[in-house]
């Protein structure tokens, strides 16, 4: 299988202290895989690194065949990598329009945006939510909205930073449900976290971040 | 001097519609309103720029700008005025005791309101928000656009502020619009010259005008500090 | 013990200088408080005439300005001791109205038209003010009214009523400033305006306007003086008052007045009857 995303060197340091020194790294399509480490380990860094939010120096990265130079990630890939932050972060407008968002950012608007909007809303279970105001919403709803409205792009890659780790009980369950389906449904998925039941879910591969380093495991 | 008389007189003026009054107060509102217009998108985008951009100056800018929040009107009346006389630089455009003076007078002096606001809305907003945007594949435009609008309240307090320093400002009025009545004359103006005469009753009536604006200003402040809601 | 006495007596003999020091500043000098209209400030002419009062009487003269509409309404309430302004039907309502003792002519120029040298309503040279308020009417040219019930406004009406025509054109605009703020005005947007000779000469420099149209008996401007009642207002400064009127109304500051001259020029004249 073809490499999706692989970097042959990844180094970030804060100051003195050096937090990653990682690679070579290489993830396939349609394989999902988590993340683990103690915390501060640096997975969500890497993950922000990966994301184009956080400068990070790269040697070798390539994305679906393209090298990328990592200072600006051109259209194209901004368009195929979706980052989910760990407390995700809801338009102040409405729920629809937080999950249309993406879609009008690549020029889908309409009934065609509509449609596509409300298959995630259903796909996420949240249409019983879609008159409360975003911020209002609760942690779990929260996370299953941000689920939704990347999904809804069909991105080449999802990175999901901690998505359970402020969730708990019904809400938990919920989002996991949400992130199995993903897998069965082939998507690519990189998750950082360190939740049992995500690890340990069926199709679910793993890599190992410490000491700055990632192993495969 | 029979104030309670002149009082009584300034609100049958106001509840009558007295044409001259109404033309005194259409004219305030027409021309703080285009000077918002007109300053309120510059004034964004550099606030914008200010907050999430580094470059050679910037700490400086920021600095004048907080200093130009205080700026005597009356010097920015100055300044145009020397800018707009006939012998000036910019005397061809024939400009000086018009509204388009008392315009470009305004929007100077809102300006530096404007973009302090945005300034302090942009550098408040949770940068998750651009995050998010970027992410979601929105174009430098588009997630700048994005982060404007979700501190939008912010944004719109400042705008109404700057609407609170224009709407009675008097000094540079006076200069560059010349207080020509049905013309230059608006509600500070007005009130001068008619104190000035001695005829009350025009004065307060304007004067209250001018209270319910402030009024009206504070209260819509108070309802988007709710809504913008503190974290 | 001795050095404490001996220091104590020197504290107390500064106290006591220093008190009395204090003391005298704050006993008031005599003061008069005074209102004229725009025109004559304008022109320059109190500037001249105040100090020399101030010099001679060592009386403190406080200056209050305004149109002739607002000065007389100052001495009307008593709010001053003595007003000078050029509308002598309003300085003479306020003696018979028994809020001034007697009016007193001062001095006379006259009113004449100025605008700009293009003279676009073509009124340049015409004698008949009423004509040429008529024509610049016709021309609809720019004009520049005092707006502020002055003794030039007031003229200014006279005119209109006179020729039978209501000033309400896209181009007459009532400015509500003095006559000095009116000139300049009038120069920066090339407009005619009615002003008295003292103030345009002052001005004439800074406008580029020209006098126009001149000679008309009914622009005939003659200034007064009126020193408030202390019958109906006890608190005023009575002596003060009555001073400065029989100084204004002497021979030698008659010859003050014409001797007064702008840009070479006589600008202010002594009335026959009260010479």
């Amino acid at each position: 299988m073809s490499a999706l995303l692989s970097f042959r060197h990844l180094r970030k340091s804060f100051g003195e202290r050096e937090l990653l020194d990682a690679g070579p790294f290489a993830i396939g399509e349609g394989e999902a895989y988590v993340i683990t480490g103690d915390n501060g380990s640096g997975k969500t860094t890497l993950l922000r690194i990966l994301a184009g939010l956080e400068e990070g120096e790269i040697a070798g990265f390539e994305f679906h065949g393209l090298p990328l130079d990592h200072g600006s990630l051109p259209d194209a890939v901004r368009h195929d990598i979706v980052y989910v932050h760990q407390h995700p972060y809801l338009f102040h407008t409405t729920i629809m329009h937080n999950i249309g968002y993406g879609l009008a950012a690549r020029g889908i608007h309409g009934t065609e945006r509509r449609r596509l909007a409300e298959e995630a809303i259903a796909w996420a279970g949240v249409d019983h939510l879609r008159a409360i105001y975003p911020p209002k919403l609760s942690g779990g709803e929260k996370q299953r909205v941000a689920l939704a409205r990347a999904k809804v792009l069909r991105p080449r890659l999802f990175l999901l930073d901690e998505p359970t780790a402020n969730l708990d009980g019904e809400a938990r369950g919920q989002a996991i449900a949400l992130i199995r389906q993903l897998v069965q449904d082939q998507s690519s998925l990189l998750i950082a976290c360190h939740d049992r039941e995500l690890i340990e879910l069926p199709g679910m591969r793993r890599f190992h971040l410490e000491g700055g380093k990632l192993t495969q495991v | 001097m029979d104030i309670l008389g002149s009082t009584r007189q300034a609100f049958a003026l106001l509840l009558s519609g007295d044409a001259e009054l109404w033309t005194i107060i259409w004219i305030s509102l027409r021309v703080s309103l285009v000077a918002l217009a007109a300053a309120t998108p510059p004034a964004v985008v550099l606030g914008y720029a200010l907050a999430q951009k580094r470059f050679p100056g910037r700490r400086i800018l920021v600095v004048l700008i907080q200093g130009l929040l205080s700026f005597p009107t009356v010097v920015v009346g100055l300044i145009l005025y020397i800018l707009l006389t006939r012998q000036g630089p910019l005397g061809s455009w024939h400009l000086l005791f018009t509204q388009g003076a008392m315009i470009m007078g305004q929007a100077v002096i809102a300006f530096p309101v404007l973009t302090a606001f945005a300034l302090a809305a942009v550098q408040g907003a949770d940068p998750r928000a651009h995050e998010t945007a970027v992410s979601l594949g929105a174009s430098p435009l588009r997630a700048t656009l994005t982060t404007l609008l979700e501190v939008r309240f912010a944004v719109v307090a400042g705008i109404f502020n700057g609407f609170g320093r224009v709407i009675s400002e008097v000094g540079c009025a006076m200069m560059v619009g010349g207080n020509i009545a049905g013309v230059t004359r608006n509600i500070p103006t007005a009130i001068a010259l008619e104190t000035s005469k001695g005829d009350f009753a025009q004065g307060i009536a304007l004067g209250v005008v001018l209270m319910l604006f402030a009024l009206g200003i504070s209260i819509a402040l108070g309802l988007l500090q709710g809504r913008g809601g503190l974290k | 013990m001795h050095h404490y006495i001996s220091c104590l007596r020197s504290v107390c003999r500064i106290a006591t200088a220093l008190g009395l020091a204090l003391l005298a500043q704050s006993l008031p000098a005599a003061e008069l408080k005074l209102a004229a209209t725009h025109t004559l400030v304008d022109s320059g002419l109190l500037n001249t005439l105040i100090p020399a009062f101030e010099a001679r009487s060592g009386i403190k003269v406080r200056l209050a300005i305004g149109g002739t509409g607002q000065v007389i309404r100052l001495a009307a309430n008593g709010d001053v001791d003595a007003v000078l302004s050029h509308v002598k039907a309003e300085e003479e309502k306020l003696v018979t109205s028994g809020a001034g003792l007697k009016r007193y002519a001062v001095a006379y120029n006259d009113f004449f038209i100025a605008g700009p040298p293009q003279d676009p309503a073509r009124i340049r040279g015409i004698k008949d003010a009423v004509e040429v308020v008529r024509r610049i009417h016709d021309a609809k040219a720019r004009f520049i009214s005092r707006g502020d019930e002055s003794g030039t406004h007031v003229k200014e009406r006279e005119l209109w009523r006179a020729a039978g025509l209501e000033p309400k054109w896209a181009g007459y605009l009532s400015a509500g400033a003095g006559m000095g703020s009116v000139l300049m005005m009038a120069g920066e947007m090339q407009a005619y305006t009615l002003c008295d000779r003292a103030t345009f000469a002052a001005f004439r420099a800074r406008t580029g306007l020209e006098m126009l149209a001149a000679g008309d008996p009914r622009l005939y401007n003659e200034y007064g003086v009126v020193a408030v009642n202390p019958a109906r207002f006890p608190g005023i400064n009575a002596d003060t008052a009555a001073q400065f009127v029989s100084w204004l109304t002497s021979v030698e500051v008659q010859g003050l007045i014409t001797s007064f001259r702008i840009g070479g020029q006589q600008v202010f004249f002594i009335p026959a009857k009260a010479r």
